[in-house]
């Protein structure tokens, strides 16, 4: 049998360019980006703040169009990060679920079949017949991500979610999504700012900047965190005085 | 090519019907009396309206002639002059999920039409119960009319969402037609108060064929030439093939825009 690799998702040379109001040179996001991404693949970008991550992931979610290059995304694509897409803020939580769930790719029919789960699931309890508005970020995260978690098969995008969640919630997140990669093939693609933000389990690094993409080795990997490390103890001199403490605390343990 | 086909025709229609709930919950979610402003408005307006055109035009059944114009008038005026913010006020949708954008400014406007339909349905009470008679066989062309009017405003909806992305000034623009369109339109006079020397000018204007319809149809008066008629569909139909012309060209470039 000839060994034809089936990418679930390729870009080859894709551009974008958004023309910035006032000035006469468009303003490029991505230039000329080159990925293919196989079924089950996890998959972490990293790269500073405007470098097109997001744009990146926008491409990959059918949301914008790139400027040139050819595209071809062959399932469905949830993101993550953009789950309070749906929600109205005069509506309660309540009266939410169906939009929502429509934007994530559910039918009505299964959404109105899972209403109980996603409610238990989301631990707002009578809250959620009070308007969205009233609700923390932290509420309306958990709701949005109770609603998205029950279609997530296929390709999942992460961008920069993780660290908006409470750390008990951001577990939750993570333990989730563990157990539906135990149970079926899903492409994960996380993107952040930070080298540690990154879905752990990512196989594939990527290094975004100055709208071009470049894959990370190990090596180059472990350099950025620990430079990401250094600028820490610069911003919270607090961990540089923890350090010394932190290693007596672990002998003792 | 994205061959993701999370948006099927089903879908599109779940997703219609749930926007369409919102527009109509939002609307009247926190006032004490509801849906009933979607009745009195109207009335306010037809007995203001009513009182100061009464000194100028003697006429038998004035108000219901009057109200006859005002429920569609007020459908086509709210639905047309909020549509250009319909994308902007929608960004975040926009920007985030993907979705055929026509259906955010159909959502408001079919919203607004159910209203109307209501309207009417009262409306036909109130001329059941006074001395008026309708033809029964004559109720077809209020149905042709709303139709028309229903098709005329997402027309003009789908054309000026699209085009406001583009040029912010046309939210402005239309502001200060609507004010023109309503006394170049039969709202407060009928079709044969209109001089002969400036008929020819309510042939650009649909609502011209709309309005004398539904008085037609209702109060059997108002009758309209063919021409008239020949003429605003010619203009409806000029108006829907450069609104799907417009939106179709530039529906992929709308979410970098906003």
């Amino acid at each position: 049998m000839p060994k034809k690799t089936s990418y679930i998702i390729n870009l080859s040379n894709v551009s974008k360019k958004y023309d910035i109001p006032g000035q006469k040179q468009p303003f490029y996001a991505l230039k000329n980006i080159d990925l293919k991404i196989k079924k089950g693949d996890n998959i972490g970008i990293i790269g500073p703040n405007g470098t097109g991550k997001t744009t990146l992931l926008k491409i990959i979610g059918g949301i914008t169009k790139p400027s040139s290059g050819k595209i071809s995304i062959k399932e469905n694509v949830v993101s993550l990060s953009h789950l309070e897409a749906g929600f109205h803020p005069e509506l309660t939580g309540f009266e939410n679920i169906i939009s929502s769930g429509l934007l994530a790719g559910m039918t009505k029919k299964k959404i109105i079949s899972k209403t109980n789960t996603i409610i238990y699931k989301s631990k707002l309890g009578k809250f959620i017949h009070a308007p969205f508005y009233t609700y923390s970020s932290g509420m309306k995260f958990r709701l949005a991500f109770s609603i998205a978690s029950i279609n997530l098969n296929s390709i999942i995008l992460i961008d920069e979610i993780i660290t908006t969640a409470d750390l008990n919630f951001q577990k939750q997140i993570i333990n989730l999504i563990k157990e539906i990669q135990l149970n079926q093939q899903v492409t994960l693609i996380t993107a952040s700012c930070s080298p540690m933000h990154i879905w752990q389990g990512s196989q594939k690094h990527y290094y975004l900047n100055k709208n071009k993409l470049k894959l990370l080795s190990k090596k180059w990997l472990i350099k950025l965190i620990i430079q990401q490390e250094k600028m820490w103890e610069e911003i919270f001199p607090l961990l540089k005085e923890i350090k010394p403490i932190k290693a007596k605390f672990l002998k003792r343990l | 090519m994205i061959k993701n086909t999370n948006i099927s025709i089903n879908w599109c229609k779940d997703f219609f019907i749930e926007l369409i709930k919102k527009e109509l919950i939002i609307q009247y979610k926190h006032t004490r009396f509801g849906f009933f402003w979607a009745i009195i408005s109207p009335l306010i307006q037809m007995i203001v309206i009513g009182t100061i055109f009464s000194f100028f035009i003697k006429t038998p059944n004035y108000y219901l002639i009057l109200l006859t114009a005002l429920l569609p008038w007020n459908f086509f005026s709210s639905s047309v002059s909020a549509s250009p913010q319909a994308f902007l006020n929608n960004r975040n949708l926009i920007k985030k999920a993907r979705l055929p954008y026509l259906l955010i400014p159909l959502s408001k406007l079919t919203a607004n039409f159910i209203q109307l339909i209501i309207n009417f349905l009262i409306l036909l009470f109130i001329i059941f119960l006074s001395e008026l008679k309708i033809q029964p066989h004559n109720l077809i062309f209020l149905g042709i009319s709303l139709l028309w009017l229903f098709i005329l405003s997402s027309s003009l909806s789908i054309f000026l969402s699209t085009a406001n992305i583009f040029s912010r000034d046309v939210d402005f623009i239309i502001k200060q037609l609507m004010q023109i369109i309503f006394y170049a339109s039969p709202i407060v006079y009928q079709i044969k108060h209109i001089p002969s020397k400036i008929i020819s000018l309510f042939y650009l204007n649909p609502l011209t064929s709309i309005i004398s319809l539904i008085r037609m149809s209702l109060l059997n008066q108002s009758l309209v030439s063919n021409t008239i008629i020949l003429g605003n569909t010619i203009v409806t139909l000029l108006i829907i093939i450069t609104s799907l012309i417009i939106y179709l060209k530039k529906k992929d470039y709308i979410v970098d825009k906003i």
